[in-house]
């Protein structure tokens, strides 16, 4: 039976070196792309007719749409919604990250800690952005929250900025940990087929199963890691 | 764990930018405006076909009431045809009544006179009968006592009584 870590392994397609940091293009790297054309194409056929009453391609977007939207204005509010086009992308490409990742022979560039955090802490990044440009330098209020004595502001603001850069970081732990352990899960139970011969039939059954939950799990991971930056940036746009 | 390896971090982190931030560049300029367009289009389009809805709801009422006040126009029209058509009938009846009363009253004093008229004449032809029987019996029981001016006074006191 193979290693189940053995599919989490990077493979460099293209080696590129500039100033002495290693920025090869990768199988990760691939499906990233892949995510981003997928999804890029997906939108362009289900948008190419454009009609009043949408047809059932057309729903597609405008269905994911509005339920970005909707989750984005529940959890933010209104005034957050200038910042739709970045949720909107966050959800898409780490949603087509989970399930492309789901292909037999694929890469779940979602599973890594590196392209999660990376992505996590981009979120981090436009959230003080924003923050900064509404409150100036208000903003650092954040970490001393109002009503607080001074005296304690020792104690408070080490707190608040744990409590602040732990959350790229629980976001990415929680998707890298079901990813992972979704695929390894997969890839464990796919190695008893060849081993049992004909009583193959049953892991090849329960596979299929867990596929299908893998699914719901990968846009389930979608859903829960856009709606806390949704919840992030609502800190960011309306206070601690 | 090759999740762990940090051999890859700089080259998926690298990566990972270039393409969200192409994705986020597509999905802003692109797919986002192309969705919000035909949304918009079709919120427009609905909010138009409510207006039209209510206008045409306004000029449902509007007719109903038109409709309501001349049903309101029409039965006081028909009433008051009615009350004229009622008190000129009543009239009419009235005037007939009265002309149907003096004409029977007429009749009636007319029918009395000629009774009367009859009875008279049959009272005298019953005196002139009786007058004649009384003096046929006298003439043959022979009663020479009595003359013809006893018999026609006998005869006009019984026939007065």
């Amino acid at each position: 039976m193979s290693n189940p870590m053995e599919q989490f392994n990077i493979q460099p397609i293209i080696p590129i070196k500039v100033g002495g940091y290693d920025i090869s293009f990768t199988n990760s790297s691939l499906f990233m792309v892949l995510a981003v054309v997928v999804s890029a194409l997906l939108f362009a056929v289900c948008l190419r007719k454009r009609t009043i009453v949408p047809s059932l391609s057309q729903s597609v977007p405008e269905a994911i749409y509005e339920f970005i939207s909707n989750l984005l204005r529940e959890n933010a509010g209104t005034e957050a919604l200038r910042y739709f086009p970045f949720i909107f992308t966050m959800f898409l490409f780490v949603a087509f990250g989970n399930l492309l990742g789901l292909f037999p022979y694929s890469f779940t560039f979602t599973s890594h800690v590196a392209a999660v955090g990376g992505l996590s802490l981009i979120a981090l990044l436009f959230n003080v952005c924003i923050g900064i440009r509404k409150k100036k330098w208000g903003y650092l209020r954040t970490f001393m929250p109002r009503g607080i004595p001074a005296a304690l502001a020792p104690l408070i603001v080490p707190i608040e900025m744990i409590s602040f850069l732990s959350k790229p970081f629980s976001l990415t732990v929680r998707l890298v940990a079901n990813m992972t352990v979704g695929h390894i899960m997969l890839k464990i139970i796919a190695g008893f087929v060849l081993v049992l011969g004909v009583g193959g039939v049953v892991p090849v059954l329960f596979n299929s199963c867990i596929v299908v939950f893998e699914i719901f799990i990968a846009l389930l991971q979608a859903f829960i890691y856009t709606v806390l930056s949704c919840i992030y940036l609502s800190d960011a746009v309306h206070g601690h | 764990m090759p999740q762990l390896n940090p051999t890859w971090f700089i080259s998926q982190f690298f990566w990972l930018c270039i393409c969200f931030f192409f994705m986020l560049f597509l999905m802003s300029k692109v797919f986002i405006p192309k969705i919000k367009d035909i949304m918009e289009q079709r919120q427009r389009k609905i909010d138009d076909y409510l207006v039209k809805a209510n206008q045409i709801k306004e000029q449902a009422e509007e007719s109903l009431k038109k409709y309501q006040e001349a049903l309101a126009q029409a039965t006081a029209d028909a009433n008051n045809a009615l009350d004229i058509s009622r008190k000129e009938m009543n009239a009419y009846i009235a005037k007939k009544q009265d002309e149907m009363a003096k004409k029977l009253n007429a009749r009636l004093l007319e029918g009395e006179a000629q009774i009367k008229e009859t009875r008279e004449k049959a009272l005298k032809e019953v005196k002139n009968v009786s007058k004649e029987w009384a003096l046929d019996i006298v003439a043959k029981l022979e009663l020479t006592k009595i003359d013809a001016e006893d018999i026609k006074k006998g005869v006009e006191k019984v026939v007065n009584d």
